[in-house]
């Protein structure tokens, strides 16, 4: 079967595409090759390069180099309505449905079937948007239903089916299963083998490694943007895979880090008891006074939604939290803060920073209570004060602080965003994403900074998609899966590869 | 990704909110420059506290305005405010005997009120700002018809008038300089205090704000009830001018002080602009309508040549880069 | 989810909707015995056509997830456009009503490249469009006055078995059904839904805005006709209420300020809500000054009530 794929005319041939952004190379040169009928898995750590992959071959970035060859023909670079005509549609994570139209209207949106007059054919598309609904077992739903009545997973279904009826060549699956249940994605997987029998090629993304094994013919695997290893699915397994797919080697980045058990010695002072919160299922756990806790898993599975309902930013459906010996519960982002926790987004651009305004407007938008006088008149003096102190705290690079942290670069940008909330002495720092998208100089200066603060009692909880960064700043590592505490890793524990494990393969127990 | 660029650009130029307070101020100077030129009498020290006097009627009014805008939130019960006002101070002072201060204290009291409603609507019930207070507008309609049955009173007083139309320094009238005043505390609010800072943040994006601290609700409330006393103060001011009140009195002020604030730069959208563009808005305003009435063209040609000229306006320099 | 109840779901949604009006003819009846008669109905029904057919535009705009603050200005040139063009005779008076329509769409076209390719807020433009067209209107026809052809007023106001104010509103509505039928319409849905997943699945979502507006303006533009016809006049400034009431009813009858939710079933049936709370007033012997009050407090307490509702369900906006 490997000999047939291997002599055939390969449907898809990428060779030497790659693609930067703002000088990061997020994907290297990279060549593959995808038969007809083939069924080819892509796995990488968060930011191994897969997103981007499959966002050149679906058009959505215009490549930088090399060429994407469809059927034997060579382009530099698609478009998504080229690359729809070339017969590649991809179903992503992030669902593109309208959710007051109905599914059979959602399935057929913007390929409608019309009749005489422009009229729609309605019967005829309702009769077919049945007919794929049962093949996905959803027959008992009556296609006239507004998509958000449904499930996630019925959504998600949905998003499969239309994408199916198109005929693709290739499909493109983007964690297209993430709110599946296995019977679901058996069906799922059942349809597919079906069309693969008519040809149609499939580059499929999951989480679930076993999902990956179980489908697919061929895998690739990437790390760090750069091509690591192709072949067929029976020479991987779980243990090689791992050490595939890691395997980087330490930097100095990181400062030392205290003794472990002299950190699980020191008094605790949050205790999060069987939390509840939008996308998380259960989560207990307690944080020392000075450690840091990081939190990893594979984006999405509901680590940002533990930081935010114990920032008051998103709801807390049940559980019990105590905090500095005191039962805590934040009705909104205000009472978090006087109670001395801050929260530095992941999203620096549409959650923390305003774009448009100065470096000294947004550091001193927490503070402004305590540099303003009785009126309310802000203190220009005190104003400078607090942000030069704080522009030399992460030494940022500005011209003055009344430019407009839109002009700074991702690094800079960071740097403003965690010195305004420095700049109330938080006793709690809850970080998302803290490094996200910035040099390598600026992170090793928050991570002393973050070491620092800790080292003065500041307890740190960090949600990060990095697992080295996981591994070179914390004490301690909780790692989530599928909205469920899957693992906590420590000491001689905190390895990558058991991060790795935690965050792919769920833990027995 | 693509969309940070954008905002990003403004960063070679000089501060934000400058630029385009100097684009409206230099269309100002254009327009009054090319009607002093054309039109004889316009240059004279007479013509021009007159245009002053109008143009603080609807400056009051627009600064008020600027504060919600710049909050992306919209006053369109600003018309029906001053007429109220105007009514609620002539009433008191027809009906009550209470005199000339408790009828600018049921004024001020009333356009501060209605504000409030405003802001409850908005932040409690979440109602968007536009259909809250065109509701508001209907609301005050029907109580104002009730309460005056059709008539409103004619209730003056000397203190009022005195108010409106002497003159304390320099030949100018009295509202030029309630005006003046009106416009420094308004500047202090939006650029010195730290309410100002709270209102750009919130107009510019709710999430980070919320996320940083901010009191939405409380600061809708400061908002709207200021923009609402602003209102009544340009109602009782406007009774004091004319001697009498009527039921439409305020209803041109509901698209020119929107009007004024987006001419004088400062984006509809929030977040962005400088008070002081307002200023040039209202005079901008003020200008263009005078040289209509002097034109001699009818009531009917004003209102669609303004209408047109505000849309022109609009559109030569206050596209917003993306619609929402 | 689904429940037992077998009424088609767009109809389901509307049962609140339902029930509050059956309650509402039941008091109009109780005040005014002779509701049904076919005087009673003929008169009824001409008296709320225009508000049902600028609430229909209102709706169409809304349903992109606009707005439009001009309807009222719209409907008054579109009366004054009427009663200074219509001339007594089958021809004139087709003639008339072509021309008016013609008009109306153009106001449409108008405002909606403003906002699509002019990028500005649909809030400012039809703010500055609704003294652009109330100016045009007073240009058109100085005061209250003009002359409508007796023999279309005759026709608008007689009596008979299906009223003329019945065949105004049912002509666009059929139009509408056909047209929610189509791509255009749609598209028309999905750009108001989600602009984004609409434009990903190659819908052309700026033609989608301008069909809305221009749509829009064809709906007043009837309603405008059909006025005309009622009072067998012109007026520049009949038009000024509608626009809240266009609003309330379309709000009335499930349209969400959102966009892309709502039928246009619900807004006729909000905008006969609107129409018979005044009504009730009339018969109940409350001063005229009331309705304003009313009409205000529908918009706040049926957006209040959804938020409150939404707010019980646990989720967060």
């Amino acid at each position: 079967m490997n000999e047939a794929h291997h002599e055939q005319v390969p449907y898809l041939t990428l060779s030497g595409v790659a693609k930067s952004f703002g000088g990061h190379m997020a994907l290297h040169p990279v060549q593959l090759r995808i038969a007809r009928g083939e069924f080819h898995a892509l796995i990488g750590e968060n930011g191994a390069g897969k997103s981007t992959l499959i966002n050149l071959i679906t058009g959505v970035y215009p490549s930088d180099a090399g060429t994407i060859s469809v059927n034997g023909e060579a382009h530099s670079s698609l478009t998504p309505g080229q690359a729809n005509k070339l017969g590649i549609y991809a179903v992503h994570q992030e669902l593109s449905l309208c959710s007051h139209l109905t599914i059979a209207q959602n399935i057929f949106l913007g390929r409608e079937w019309t009749g005489p007059f422009g009229r729609l054919r309605k019967k005829a598309m309702r009769t077919r948007a049945a007919e794929l609904m049962r093949e996905v077992e959803l027959g008992h739903l009556d296609p006239e239903t507004p998509v958000h009545l449904l499930t996630l997973a019925q959504q998600q279904m949905i998003e499969f089916i239309k994408a199916v009826d198109q005929n693709p060549a290739l499909l493109v699956l983007d964690e297209a299963t993430s709110a599946l249940d296995p019977t679901q994605v058996d069906i799922m997987f059942g349809i597919l083998r079906k069309l693969k029998e008519e040809g149609m090629a499939v580059i499929f993304i999951s989480h679930r490694l076993q999902e990956l094994f179980d489908l697919c013919d061929r895998m690739t695997v990437l790390k760090d943007g750069q091509w690591v290893a192709t072949d067929d699915i029976g020479r991987f397994n779980h243990s090689n895979l791992i050490e595939l797919m890691t395997g980087r080697q330490f930097t100095d980045l990181f400062p030392a880090k205290p003794d472990i058990d002299s950190v699980m010695r020191r008094p605790e002072v949050l205790v999060v008891d069987g939390l509840k919160s939008d996308k998380v299922q259960e989560a207990s756990f307690v944080l020392h006074e000075g450690e840091i806790l990081g939190i990893g898993g594979l984006q999405g599975q509901g680590q940002e939604e533990i930081l935010k309902a114990l920032f008051g930013a998103a709801p807390v459906t049940g559980g019990k939290i105590t905090w500095q010996g005191r039962t805590y519960r934040a009705r909104n982002t205000r009472q978090a803060m006087e109670q001395d926790i801050a929260y530095i987004p992941a999203d620096r651009k549409t959650e923390s920073l305003l774009l448009p305004h100065s470096i000294r407007f947004n550091t001193s938008l927490v503070s402004l209570n305590r540099i303003s006088n009785r009126w309310g008149t802000v203190k220009s003096r005190e104003e400078n004060g607090i942000v030069e102190r704080s522009m030399e705290r992460l030494q940022v690079k500005a011209q003055n602080q009344e430019q407009p942290v839109g002009a700074l670069s991702g690094g800079n940008q960071q740097k403003v965003a965690m010195n305004k909330c420095l700049e109330r002495e938080p006793r709690l720092l809850l970080l998302n994403e803290p490094t996200r998208g910035i040099d390598v100089g600026t992170k090793k200066q928050i991570y002393e900074l973050l070491r620092a603060q800790a080292e003065r009692g500041v307890s740190i909880i960090m949600v990060s998609s990095d697992a080295l960064e996981l591994i070179g700043m914390c004490d301690r590592v909780l790692v989530i899966y599928e909205h469920q505490v899957n693992g906590e890793l420590m000491g001689e524990q905190l390895t990558e590869r058991n991060l790795v494990r935690a965050s792919v393969i769920k833990q027995g127990g | 990704m693509m969309g940070t660029d954008k905002s990003a650009s403004p960063a070679r130029r000089l501060p934000l909110s400058f630029s385009p307070t100097v684009v409206a101020f230099a269309v100002l100077l254009l327009v009054w420059v090319i009607t002093a030129v054309s039109i004889d009498g316009f240059a004279t020290k007479a013509s021009l506290i007159q245009t002053l006097q109008t143009a603080a009627f609807l400056g009051i009014i627009a600064a008020g305005q600027t504060i919600v805008v710049m909050m992306a939130g919209i006053d369109l019960s600003v018309s029906s405010t001053v007429t109220l006002s105007s009514v609620a101070a002539s009433s008191v002072m027809a009906h009550s005997g209470m005199g000339p201060y408790a009828g600018i204290a049921a004024g001020l009291g009333i356009g501060a009120a209605v504000g409030l409603v405003n802001a409850l609507g908005i932040a409690y019930l979440k109602l968007p700002p536009l259909i809250m207070t065109i509701a508001t507008i209907s609301l005050i309609t029907g109580f104002m018809l009730i309460a005056t049955n059709g008539t409103p009173p004619s209730g003056m007083s000397p203190v009022l008038n005195q108010l409106a139309n002497n003159d304390w320094f320099f030949g100018l009238p009295n509202v030029v300089f309630i005006w003046l005043v009106v416009s420094v505390f308004t500047y202090w609010f939006l650029h010195l205090s730290k309410f100002g800072r709270q209102t750009i943040a919130l107009g510019t994006n709710e999430k980070a704000s919320v996320l940083s601290g901010v009191h939405t609700a409380k600061l809708q409330m400061i908002g709207y009830s200021l923009c609402g006393l602003f209102a009544g103060l340009s109602g009782i001011l406007q009774l004091g001018y004319m001697g009498s009140t009527y039921l439409t009195l305020g209803e041109p002020y509901q698209l020119l002080s929107i009007a004024a604030v987006v001419l004088g730069g400062t984006s509809i959208l929030g977040g962005r602009g400088n008070y002081l563009g307002t200023i040039a808005g209202t005079l901008l305003i003020i200008i263009l309508k005078n040289v209509l009435t002097v034109i001699d063209i009818s009531s009917a040609g004003r209102e669609f040549v303004m209408g047109l000229l505000i849309l022109v306006i609009l559109f030569a320099y206050a596209r917003e880069r993306k619609i929402r | 989810m689904f429940r037992v109840l077998r009424l088609p779901r767009h109809h389901r949604e509307l049962v609140p909707l339902y029930v509050f009006f059956a309650v509402l003819l039941i008091v109009n009846l109780a005040l005014d015995p002779q509701m049904f008669t076919f005087a009673r109905i003929s008169t009824l029904s001409v008296q709320f056509m225009p508000l049902i057919l600028v609430a229909m535009a209102q709706t169409a705009v809304m349903l992109t997830g606009g707005i439009d603050l001009s309807v009222g200005a719209v409907l008054s040139l579109m009366v004054s456009i009427s009663a200074v063009t219509m001339q007594d005779s089958p021809g004139g008076i087709a003639l008339s009503i072509v021309a008016t329509i013609l008009c109306g769409a153009a106001t449409g076209l108008f405002t909606g490249l403003g906002v699509t390719y002019g990028r500005l807020p649909a809030i400012i433009v039809t703010l500055a469009t609704s003294y652009l067209w109330h100016g045009v209107a007073l240009l058109v026809l100085p005061v209250p006055g003009g002359h409508v052809a007796p023999t279309f007023t005759g026709w608008v106001t007689s009596v008979a078995v299906v009223p003329a104010g019945v065949i105004l509103v049912v002509i666009p509505l059929l139009f509408w059904k056909f047209f929610k039928n189509t791509r255009p319409g749609v598209s028309l849905y999905a750009t108001g839904n989600n602009a984004h997943a609409a434009y990903v699945n190659g819908i052309r979502t700026n033609r989608a805005r301008i069909t809305a507006y221009v749509l829009a303006g064809v709906f007043t533009a009837v309603a405008g006709v059909g006025l005309s016809g009622q009072i067998g006049s012109g007026d520049p400034n009949i038009g000024s209420p509608y626009t809240l009431n266009s609003v309330a009813a379309s709000i009335l009858g499930g349209i969400s300020f959102l966009g892309g939710q709502g039928q246009m079933k619900g807004t006729v049936i909000g905008a006969i809500i609107v129409g018979s709370l005044m009504n009730i007033l009339f018969f109940a012997g409350i001063s005229p000054f009331y309705q304003y009050v009313v009409q205000g407090l529908i918009l706040v307490v049926a957006i209040g009530l959804k938020t409150i509702a939404q707010g019980r369900k646990g989720g967060q906006a």
